[in-house]
């Protein structure tokens, strides 16, 4: 990388007044992106009173967590006031079964595609991939007729299904750039030691996938956890996930706005997610750049 | 152990031929090297016998028995792989016994023979680490190791040096050949290096654009190529080859170079019968390096081997145990080797001597061996 | 032994060859039906009378018309395109500066890559509802400013109809500028190293470095960028739905909403279906030209 101090011909003060120039650039900017954060769990941990009669950036004089209690139990969804607690459930069935399925088969199609090639397999991995691409609303009307058909419309396993069938071009992309430049060597020889597809994917390639299950499954959650237009458009209702229910509490018109219970929830909706990317978060940002910058 | 035959087998990746009728047989107990440079073919050919690609045509028969739709795993083979190809998430003690695992050997049996092949192998202290944690060389052995679990009929070996330090290759080299010696197995191994290949094989295939070009002991193939690609590819520094005339020199044959200031006249030594019919065409000679030296003493007395000639020197390159001294023939850069002690200095003119019952002619057309 | 094993080995083999294919037809299947299969049918419905209920009537280009020939739409088109504009350009912008910046070694750079990143790790409706508290015209950003001092400031550009789509794009590039920021950044990081001590021996001062030869070299990495950035807004949903509810009224409405009302709350599926395709050809239109060049490029390993 190039970098001021090594490549700039200037030396002494004018260097460290421009480096101290970048430090307060980059301050700001970090400013910029956690203003926001702050904003929302300050605001999540006022009364009402403090809120109105307060400033936005004050900090909370008494720190009170009765608009969290009130989000997680008796925010109103609709007519049912039973908080969003009942939601992030909603949103857990859905995600973990999405997940697991949507990496499982993506990891085996990946393999299948480039370790046992057959004729056309190019064009069966364009032709998925590039369902990668499409905007959702072009299949949202059809979805919605054929969920309504099969008895799944507004059901968990519903949108479990349309998260598995749109997921699967992510992950079938994901552990195919991976297992390109695991060596054909391997499955040569595991073939002549006498495994066959099934026992090589268990026993050989499977073991030395763990960092691209990772980033498949980090990518999955984050991109369903968070999806909104499948969840209003195909399981709105009891069975809505928590994006879907969180949109609904901000914007119900009825009564006194309660800002800091709309902080709450939407901070518990996205705590999952931040924790994951706080946790693991170089995996993310591999699976962010996987797809884009080498198609 | 068993004998491997090759009876006219061909393999074709759609319209593109990349084998064409290969025709081979190897006894129990050969060493068989497929030498040739890259995209001839060699390593299809040892997927073929491997069973790992299905040939287009033709028989390949391990003894008696015909392999053609055989599965790699029953035919009785094992191979070693350019990347030695270890399960990077297994000990080398459940690499070595995976295949017998899969085959349903029991675990008692299957010590023992990780036993004795780690032995034999001086890969004991090894066994409870991990590909990763090995070295490149510790790497090779295991992948040997694994093949020699198996108590095949035959080894297939994939260039299995090319990715060690060329300090480390010689030292494996001479280990697989002491490995053949000891345990006489049959072996095919692919390379494209062709020390690797004059060392090790008892017989040498070498193959060009999926053709076979000459199948024999590695000394035949060095004095007696049967063509100009073999004899320039076996052979470092490389066979000279030199635009000539045939001509009849007073009775006798010999072989007439064009160069400024007058052409060489190296009378022949040894002249067969085939050589009568090119008297007045054009031939190409072929000379090794080691054919062409500094003035030998005897040079000069009649029917010596060894015909001289004067030349300017352009180059000269040190090689510690030889001078290697570059000439210029014709507008063709000629290599002689010579004793350091006798080197000349570029620039200047000095006698060299031909050994002539070590040349090759070569139709230029054709390149064969007249 | 024999025959009849070679049989029986060459019938699994078989097998095992088209394993590869019955394992992926399930998938690719899938995808036939749920993408392809869904595109012709949302296509067919958009030349179909439908409305409140899927009706098979040829309608010809009628849909289309009835689209085109509302405002509502020409207000979302517009809105897309100062959206799309200004989220790209500012994204790349931003996430340019900060990669540069970043790749200074910076002593707390893992925590400051960190920062620049989370909000990508965000659902959009989280990332609209807080922005929505944030520029709330009584007690956001503008009672803030008030109470610093600056009394006269007014921002009340998300009830304002001419401002509001600008409340999107504020939005949308505090979450996406880091991810972009994160493409550069590794890109910068892949740059060829002699070309830069070269470029230094012969007496280059660091911003010609960086202008004339390390930000040319990486114009790969701006077009992947763009084609992402561009797909992102041309999908933009949530965070308009989040933020400003497509209003006020429908100043701020985007093709995706558009879409999305027609098709579930005006009982318009034809015309719904119709602004669907139009999404689809847009995206198309950026994304297959660039796929083309892709594979046509780096087409190494089949």
């Amino acid at each position: 990388m190039a970098d001021l101090q090594t490549y700039s011909h200037d030396a002494g003060w004018k260097n460290t007044v421009l480096r101290g120039l970048l430090y307060l650039v980059l301050i700001l900017f970090a400013a910029y992106y956690l203003f926001p954060l702050i904003v929302m769990i300050s605001t999540s941990l006022k009364s009402l009173d403090e809120i109105r009669e307060g400033s936005l950036i004050s900090l909370p004089r008494v720190v009170t967590f009765d608009a969290w209690n009130y989000a997680w139990n008796e925010a109103c969804v609709g007519v049912e006031c039973t908080g969003i607690k009942v939601y992030f459930w909603n949103s857990v069935k859905m995600a973990i079964p999405a997940v697991l399925i949507s990496t499982f088969l993506g990891a085996i199609n990946g393999y299948a595609l480039t370790k046992w090639r057959f004729k056309g397999a190019n064009i069966v991995f364009a032709l998925l991939l590039f369902g990668c691409f499409i905007p959702f609303q072009v299949v949202l009307l059809p979805m919605s007729q054929v969920l309504g058909k099969l008895g799944l419309a507004s059901s968990t396993p519903g949108l479990v299904m349309v998260h598995v069938v749109y997921g699967l071009c992510f992950t079938t992309l994901f552990f195919r750039n991976y297992y390109v430049s695991i060596p054909d060597e391997l499955v040569k020889a595991a073939t002549i030691d006498g495994a066959g597809f099934f026992t090589i994917f268990w026993r050989i390639i499977l073991p030395i996938s763990t960092p691209i299950i990772v980033v498949s499954v980090i990518w999955q959650f984050t991109q369903i956890w968070n999806d909104f237009l499948f969840g209003a458009s195909f399981a709105s209702g009891e069975n809505a996930p928590m994006t879907v229910a969180l949109n609904n509490i901000v914007n119900t018109t009825t009564g006194v706005k309660q800002y800091n219970v709309d902080m709450a929830a939407a901070l518990l909706t996205g705590l999952p997610t931040l924790l994951v990317y706080v946790l693991a978060g170089k995996y993310f940002v591999r699976g962010l750049t996987a797809g884009s910058v080498k198609g | 152990m068993a004998s491997l035959t090759l009876d006219k087998v061909r393999k074709a990746f759609g319209p593109v031929e990349v084998l064409k009728e290969i025709n081979l047989a190897i006894e129990d107990g050969e060493f068989l090297v497929l030498v040739g440079p890259s995209g001839c073919g060699k390593s299809t050919l040892l997927n073929l016998i491997a069973g790992l690609e299905s040939s287009t045509g033709g028989e390949i028969r391990i003894g008696d028995r015909v392999i053609n739709d055989v599965h790699p795993k029953d035919r009785n083979i094992a191979m070693v792989f350019q990347s030695y190809a270890l399960y990077p998430n297994m000990t080398v003690r459940k690499n070595i016994t995976f295949g017998l695992e899969i085959r349903g050997v029991s675990a008692q049996e299957r010590d023992k023979a990780v036993a004795d092949v780690a032995k034999l192998l001086q890969i004991e202290p090894l066994l409870d680490r991990k590909p990763s944690q090995l070295s490149g060389g510790q790497r090779q052995r295991v992948a040997m190791g694994r093949a020699l679990v198996r108590d095949p009929d035959i080894f297939l070996f994939d260039e299995p040096l090319s990715n060690l330090d060329a300090k480390l290759r010689v030292d494996m080299r001479t280990e697989i050949k002491k490995l053949h010696q000891r345990l006489g197995s049959t072996i095919v191994y692919v390379t494209h290096d062709q020390i690797e290949a004059m060392t090790l094989a008892s017989r040498i295939a070498v193959m060009k654009g999926g053709i076979l070009q000459q199948f024999d002991t590695p000394q035949n193939i060095y004095e007696r190529p049967n063509n100009m690609f073999v004899a320039g590819f076996i052979g470092s520094p490389s066979m000279n080859f030199v635009d000539a005339t045939l001509i009849d020199n007073g009775g006798k044959l010999a072989v007439s170079i064009e160069r400024d200031g007058g052409p060489i006249t190296l009378p022949l030594f040894e002249a067969p019968e085939s050589y009568k019919a090119y008297v007045g065409k054009k031939v190409v000679f072929g000379i090794r390096p080691e054919g062409l030296t500094h003035k030998r003493t005897g040079s000069d007395e009649p029917g010596s081997q060894y015909v001289n000639f004067d030349s300017k020197v352009e180059v000269i390159e040190p090689t510690g145990a030889d001078t290697m001294t570059v000439i210029d023939i014709a507008g063709k850069e000629i290599v002689a080797r010579v004793r350091p002690d006798r080197a000349p200095t570029p620039g200047e003119s000095m006698t060299f001597s031909a050994d002539m019952s070590q040349i090759s002619l070569f139709d230029p057309e054709t390149e064969l061996r007249i | 032994m024999g025959a009849s094993q070679s049989t029986e080995s060459n019938l699994t083999a078989r097998i095992q060859r088209h394993l590869s294919k019955i394992v992926v037809a399930p998938s690719f299947a899938a995808s036939l039906f749920f993408v392809y299969g869904f595109i012709l049918w949302t296509g067919y419905m958009a030349f179909s009378k439908s409305r409140m209920l899927p009706v098979w009537d040829w309608a010809g280009l009628r849909q289309y018309e009835r689209l085109w020939q509302m405002e509502r739409w020409h207000v979302a088109i517009e809105n897309l395109l100062i959206f799309g504009g200004l989220f790209i350009v500012t994204c790349l912008i931003i996430g340019c500066l900060l990669a540069v910046l970043l790749d200074q070694r910076i002593r707390a750079e893992g925590a400051l890559r960190t920062i620049f990143l989370y909000p990508m790790a965000l659902s959009f409706i989280v990332t609209g509802t807080v922005w929505k508290w944030l520029l709330n015209p009584g007690l956001g950003l503008e009672s803030m400013m008030h109470d610093f001092g600056w009394t006269s400031f007014k921002f009340d550009w998300l009830v304002n109809s001419d401002m509001a789509i600008y409340t999107v794009v504020i939005a949308a590039v505090w979450q996406a500028s880091g991810f972009v920021m994160a493409m550069f950044l590794a890109a910068l990081r892949g740059v060829d190293q002699d070309i830069i001590r070269a470029a230094y021996m012969d007496g280059a001062s660091l911003p010609r470095i960086y202008f004339g030869i390390i930000i040319p070299s990486i114009r790969p990495v701006f077009l992947s960028a763009i084609v992402v950035l561009a797909h992102l807004a041309v999908k933009s949903f949530d965070l308009v739905i989040a933020l400003t509810g497509g209003g006020p009224g429908y100043a701020s409405d985007l093709p995706a909403t558009f879409m999305y009302t027609m098709a579930f709350q005006r009982n318009q599926l034809g015309v719904g279906a119709a602004s669907a395709m139009m999404m689809l050809a847009t995206v198309m239109a950026i994304i297959v030209p660039y796929l083309y060049s892709e594979l046509r490029g780096g087409k190494k390993n089949g």
